[in-house]
């Protein structure tokens, strides 16, 4: 948004001219004689002089025409343009890890929390984000980045991926289930491959995975769950659960809570597909207060089309003044 | 307000009076030698005669008033053309307003013919139409001729000398000698004929008083305007008539030069005119010019003869 700061400066100095203007033509000319003299159409009448004097009055009206945008375009610039930008340097050390478990467990809602995604991406402003998918092992679908642009590219392939089940877009079901990698779900695994993908561990970063999952192992993973948990720990990471409601198998969720809660996180139970979004904006509400979020407003002046039209005004009128040879 | 013939005497007396008098004294006379009108007869009277030459006994037998015609070289009489409209309150080459340097020639001229004894009589618009004044051989006369010419300051006459000229060519039968005061009027191969006929009537002589340069004017620190919308001005529709010339203007090159080229050949031509039909034309542009004007249109004139 472009605001005028300097407007009222603008305003009286347009003012001001203008009453000069009308001050000087108020006043009486200077005193110069008024000669008479007769048979004047000798002159006058001469084709020559009734040119000179079309060209002259062509070039006063431009000369006057010059001079009012330059006038318009100086005074614009005195009116100081001005964009003001409000950011929270904060949120560009937070690192958003989204991590999702494409288990046959999990995969009918998948689609739905990547839809979640897609649009929480426009809300985001600064954050990193990344995002990882695990069954048997985890994959990077896309790094930590803040092109949001390809982080949507990503989500929407991801989306058609899930809701073909691989058929179409990007398919996760073959990638994560490796042959040589006995069960599946395995969420420990899963989580410490989430928290390996964090970058630029020597920075201190605000870090925090969104952990999609319902944590119902299938296999031997090499880390268990608080393993994980406490590796998440280790490395400064928050983790929030974000977990679909189940009424039959409570003692996964409860272990998955209490893991989560070790680490910082929080967890959130996806009652309904309209809640997630809902969930990851609490997880930004949480992000932002943990992390300091002091704003700063940025004042960019815009002195560019101002300058530009003032510098080639004046450039006209001295072409002007050289032309009429004033 | 001081008489404007005392001033105009001054000035003749201030310079080098004995060569004014030696010239004129005798260039006077010479310039009416020839032309006497040997027989002595009678004719009707006409406008400008003496009322004294009236031959009253003869008239008494006529319808009409008769005069006797005399040979008489010794009151010959002056006509003093001079043009008195709303141009003449314009100014001269010098600066001057045009009609004071007119009343000057013709104050010149008068007071010589007065001195030298001679009538001296005004053709000139009255406001609306040609009038030839009474004629005068005193300097309170002649005062009262220039003071005629004075008095038409301001006015919105339009005529100019070729319109007296005309009146006067059909008027005046005796022969005079006719002095025309004129500013630069626009003399064309069509005005010949006339002048042709004046001048065969009469001695005449053309003091032409140069007008200002509005070019010049307007590039020092005045403003040039028109005195009135003339008639050509109207006509061309170029440029409205009474309106200033702006300095930008005048420091524009090619306006200057087609200027001068057109007043070279304006002046070219109305020398060329009053040139072949045989009249002696001096010209004057400011009051230091006029006695010595005068003095070379006499001596040319004298020695065309």
């Amino acid at each position: 948004m472009v605001t005028t700061p300097l407007l009222w400066l603008a305003i009286l100095l347009g003012v001001l001219g203008l009453v000069a203007l009308g001050i000087a033509f108020a006043l009486p000319a200077r005193s110069r004689g008024r000669a008479p003299v007769a048979f004047l159409t000798r002159l006058t009448a001469l084709p020559a002089y009734v040119r000179a004097r079309r060209r002259m009055l062509w070039g006063s009206l431009a000369g006057i025409a010059v001079i009012c945008l330059t006038a318009a375009f100086a005074l614009a610039g005195v009116a100081r343009p001005t964009t003001i930008e409000t950011i929270s340097p904060k949120r560009h050390l937070r690192d958003v890890m989204l991590c999702l478990d494409v288990s046959g467990s999990m995969i009918e809602y998948d689609s739905e929390i990547v839809e979640a995604y897609l649009e929480i991406v426009d809300s985001f402003d600064g954050e990193r984000i990344g995002m990882t998918v695990f069954n048997a092992t985890g994959v990077t679908v896309f790094p930590l980045t803040d092109d949001y642009d390809m982080a949507q590219e990503f989500l929407e392939e991801a989306h058609e991926g899930l809701t073909s089940y691989g058929t179409t877009g990007m398919d996760f079901l073959t990638s994560t289930q490796p042959e040589n990698v006995p069960g599946s779900s395995l969420i420990g695994d899963g989580l410490v491959n989430c928290v390996e993908a964090f970058d630029r561990k020597d920075e201190e970063r605000s870090r925090s995975v969104i952990f999609a999952t319902d944590n119902e192992l299938a296999g031997d993973p090499l880390f268990t769950l608080d393993e994980a948990a406490q590796h998440a720990i280790d490395r400064e990471v928050r983790v929030y659960a974000l977990a679909p409601s189940r009424y039959f198998f409570p003692a996964y969720l409860e272990e998955l809570e209490a893991a989560v809660d070790s680490t910082g996180g929080d967890f959130h139970s996806m009652s309904d597909g309209r809640a997630i979004d809902r969930i990851v904006s609490s997880v930004q509400a949480t992000e932002a207060r943990l992390t300091d979020g002091r704003l700063v407003t940025l004042f960019h002046d815009k002195p560019v089309v101002p300058l530009t039209g003032t510098g080639l005004g004046v450039l006209g009128l001295l072409v002007l003044v050289w032309r009429l040879r004033l | 307000m001081t008489a404007l013939l005392t001033r105009i005497r001054a000035r003749l007396t201030l310079h080098t009076h004995r060569r004014v008098a030696s010239l004129l004294d005798g260039g006077w006379a010479s310039v009416f030698h020839g032309q006497s009108l040997d027989f002595d007869d009678l004719r009707e009277y006409v406008d400008g005669d003496e009322v004294r030459d009236i031959d009253w006994k003869a008239s008494a037998r006529h319808s009409v008033p008769l005069v006797k015609r005399y040979t008489d070289h010794r009151r010959l009489r002056l006509a003093l053309v001079v043009a008195t409209g709303r141009s003449m309150d314009a100014m001269s080459a010098g600066g001057e307003v045009k009609r004071d340097l007119a009343i000057l020639l013709a104050g010149m001229a008068g007071w010589f013919a007065v001195r030298g004894g001679d009538e001296v009589c005004l053709v000139a618009s009255d406001g609306h139409r040609t009038r030839l004044g009474r004629p005068e051989s005193s300097e309170a006369g002649l005062e009262h001729i220039l003071r005629r010419i004075l008095a038409h300051r301001g006015t919105d006459d339009r005529s100019t000398v070729l319109d007296h000229l005309e009146w006067l060519s059909s008027r005046l039968r005796r022969r005079h000698l006719v002095i025309v005061v004129s500013d630069e009027i626009d003399l064309t191969d069509a005005h010949l004929r006339l002048l042709r006929k004046v001048s065969s009537h009469h001695e005449v002589l053309w003091l032409t008083v140069l007008e200002a340069d509005p070019l010049a004017l307007a590039a020092t620190e005045d403003i040039p305007f028109d005195i009135g919308a003339t008639l050509a001005g109207a006509a061309a529709g170029t440029v409205k008539a009474g309106a200033t010339v702006p300095r930008l203007l005048a420091a524009d090159p090619s306006v200057s030069r087609a200027y001068r080229e057109a007043e070279e050949a304006r002046r070219h031509d109305s020398a060329r005119v009053l040139r072949s039909a045989g009249i002696v034309e001096e010209r004057v542009g400011a009051s230091a010019q006029a006695l010595p004007a005068f003095h070379r249109a006499a001596e040319r004139h004298r020695r065309a003869r």
